[in-house]
């Protein structure tokens, strides 16, 4: 029997969570407000399945296209709290995720993957973190095979480069 | 070695970044949210969004159910003779409502109104003084 749309989101729900959080640049609300809206826009129709791809690759898709209108929005927002001087002092900002979850190699990935450009960072972590290939992390970035290549193996030197520079 | 790496690059990836981001996966999977507390709420948003714009779909078929029943229905057709002699029965009439009546059907115990002349005559004399 075909899996159901909820079982589809089930299975790839926490490697999901972590492109979701690394096309939020690691931070916690926004991520999860991208997956919660990403999971909504599926559900309710508004992102289709049209088949062209696996349905992972398309869910990414959504979820790297949903977190930057999550991030355009909140910049605009940051923006207008800098122009207007309103931010209140217990307003809950828009955090970083809490490092001391984190073991010290995992925070120096993280740290070395912020430094990487975007294209870069985006190739690398679907194609390590989310064992995706080339062919797929391209479909799901966006862009084409031949430049998704290039940015892993540009993003794979400058990331170790990276890694090795630090203590 | 993911099998991604195999198929698709023929550097065969990097075993210390994909221990790397291995280590990073599961660090992060223990921060996911719960997927059934997501889903369920996002569940109940996408039933709530779902309901809203089909409330107009909803009025629009109402609408259309109520216009076809307008057209379909079709009042019964009264009696003539009813009708004629409701008219008589009035206590003004014009003999444009008769119109509405075809001489046709006219029932044959209505009698025609009679037609009734009243002379007045005034004594403009007894106004003058």
């Amino acid at each position: 029997m075909a899996p159901t749309l909820i079982q589809l989101l089930e299975r790839h729900h926490t490697q999901s969570w972590g492109w979701s959080l690394a096309c939020c640049d690691w931070q916690h609300a926004l991520a999860e407000d991208a997956l919660q809206e990403a999971y909504l826009r599926v559900l309710d129709g508004r992102a289709r399945f049209g088949g062209r791809s696996s349905e992972k690759t398309w869910f990414f898709g959504v979820i790297k296209h949903v977190a930057a209108e999550q991030r355009r929005k909140h910049a605009r927002q940051g923006l207008l709290q800098v122009f207007y001087r309103h931010r209140a002092a217990n307003e809950p900002a828009v955090e970083a995720a809490p490092d001391l979850e984190l073991d010290q190699s995992s925070q120096a990935l993280r740290q070395a993957l912020m430094e990487l450009p975007a294209r870069q960072r985006e190739i690398l972590h679907l194609v390590f973190y989310s064992d995706l290939s080339l062919a797929e992390a391209a479909t799901a970035a966006g862009i084409s095979v031949g430049s998704a290549r290039t940015h892993y193996h540009r993003g794979k030197q400058r990331l170790q480069q990276l890694l090795d520079e630090q203590p | 070695m993911s099998p991604a790496h195999d198929k698709h690059d023929m550097d065969t990836g990097n075993p210390v970044l994909a221990a790397h981001f291995a280590r990073l996966r599961e660090s992060e999977q223990l921060t996911a949210p719960a997927i059934t507390r997501r889903l369920a709420v996002t569940e109940t948003a996408a039933v709530r969004q779902w309901r809203l714009p089909s409330l107009p779909r909803a009025a629009a078929a109402t609408a259309i159910a109520a216009t076809v029943l307008v057209l379909l229905w079709q009042p019964a057709a009264e009696d003539p003779a009813t009708i004629y002699l409701s008219i008589l029965d009035q206590q003004s009439w014009s003999s444009d409502a008769l119109l509405d009546v075809s001489e046709a059907l006219l029932p044959a115990l209505a009698p025609e109104p009679d037609f009734y002349q009243i002379d007045i005559n005034f004594d403009l004399d007894s106004y003058a003084n």
